[in-house]
């Protein structure tokens, strides 16, 4: 035998060996899938970090353009890392701010406009943001920053922190994912046990990427998700049970007359949360922080609230934020928001009654921004 | 040779069935959890 067959027969037997080493069950090949197990697993603990989020890598979480928490999330998550640039205005509310505003580019230039001063804006507002979620957002914020936070006090205020079974969904099942430790404050407080914290991101907020592992399998295969703004102009119900439908419309009107039957006892508890979020944001630098009427359908108002138990709201507010040293403002009739410009009972439809709306939000603003704590002017 | 080439074939077995298993869990985990993506509109 040459020495050429020889190499070509070790060759062709070790190649054979390969084969039956790679089919066959052994120890070692279980010990080595374990392991892989073990060391993906360790890859997420350590890779899947804040930073990860904030980055572009968030869209592969997303389930659609209108899944607002991941995208809420990677912008609370960014500027939690890199700040923000002062003078700041950060809106935090719930769908209907967010779709009264046209966009953070124009509020900005509006208010320069106004008052020489360009604010870094940044709008925070997902679908149906409870007053909990707003003061984890809050808690997100920079720890240090100059400008004004507004809070949207969204359209059912008396709905505030006034179910425990609402707390109790949103502990098991996180919408925001970062944890917060004003959360776990609120949480204590409602008497419910705070989730189990380790101190890595990915098993604190477990939850949140538990439901997003079909959205993250899906994305990886069509690609990522892009972000949509506004989506509410021009929307019209296709049927009665649709949003803003005749079906619905009743059936929200009746809800929202069912929490104002507990009004006092409900608006208690939420004012209470916005109260500790107010003082925490003051707390972080020349802050002032406004409570703004998210706009309501001025039918809503009539037929959920009725006039003059609105106008009691409204004294009641307008009492807290003194007592506070904080704001209040209703935007709503000074934007002249007539019933057939909103969508629905608080989305707007209409373009004009954006623009009016952004314009009146920059005319505060622009006459506070320069009156805060520490410039010297009336606040 | 031959023994380190089964060693090899093995690895290899192990981490392929490694990486499957770990797909598989991340599937049966989103599927069967129990996790959901919440949504209330009520807030």
């Amino acid at each position: 035998m040459t020495s050429d067959s020889r190499a070509v027969q070790t060759c062709h037997e070790a190649w054979r060996a390969f084969l039956k080493g790679a089919t066959e069950p052994s120890p070692l090949a279980l010990s080595v899938a374990l392991a892989t197990v073990c060391g993906l697993i360790a890859v997420c603990l350590r890779f899947v970090t804040p930073a990860l989020v904030a980055s572009d890598a968030h869209r592969y979480l997303a389930e659609a353009p209108n899944d607002d928490y991941v995208f809420v999330t990677a912008k609370a998550l960014a500027l939690l890392r890199d700040g923000a640039r002062d003078p700041a205005v950060f809106i935090l509310g719930a769908s209907g701010d967010r779709e009264s505003i046209t966009s953070c580019g124009e509020l900005a230039e509006l208010v320069q406009q106004r008052c020489g001063v360009r604010p870094d804006v940044h709008l925070l507002a997902p679908n149906g943001l409870s007053v909990w979620e707003m003061a984890a957002l809050a808690d997100a914020l920079p720890a240090q920053f100059d400008g004004i936070v507004v809070l949207g006090l969204g359209v059912n205020p008396p709905r505030w922190a006034g179910a425990r079974a609402d707390l109790e969904a949103l502990v098991a099942s996180p919408r925001l994912g970062f944890v917060s430790a004003v959360f776990d404050r609120e949480i204590e407080r409602a008497g419910l046990r705070i989730p189990w914290r380790t101190g890595n991101y990915l098993l604190d907020n477990r939850g949140f990427f538990h439901a997003r592992v079909r959205c993250l399998i899906k994305n990886l295969r069509r690609g990522p998700v892009t972000y949509e703004h506004a989506r509410m102009l021009h929307a019209q119900p296709s049927g009665p049970e649709e949003m803003g439908g005749a079906a619905w419309w009743d059936e929200r009107i009746e809800r929202a007359r069912g929490w104002l039957a507990r009004y006092d006892e409900l608006m208690d508890a939420g004012l209470s949360v916005f109260a500790r979020t107010a003082e925490a944001l003051k707390a972080r630098g020349r802050v002032s922080v406004v409570l703004v009427e998210t706009p309501t359908n001025p039918r809503f108002i009539d037929q959920a609230w009725g006039r003059e138990r609105y106008a009691a709201h409204q004294r009641r507010l307008t009492q807290f934020t003194d007592e506070h040293g904080l704001h209040y403002w209703d935007l709503s009739a000074a934007s002249a928001l007539g019933a057939d410009e909103f969508h629905d009972h608080t989305h707007l439809r209409a373009t004009e009654a954006q623009r009016r709306f952004t314009k009146k939000l920059a005319d505060r603003l622009a006459r506070l921004l320069p009156a805060r704590p520490g410039n010297g002017r009336v606040n | 040779m031959t023994r380190w080439a089964r060693i090899c074939g093995a690895c290899v077995q192990g981490v392929v069935l490694g990486a499957l298993l770990f797909t598989a869990i991340l599937y049966l985990i989103s599927m069967y959890g129990g996790a959901r993506i919440f949504r209330y509109e009520g807030f």
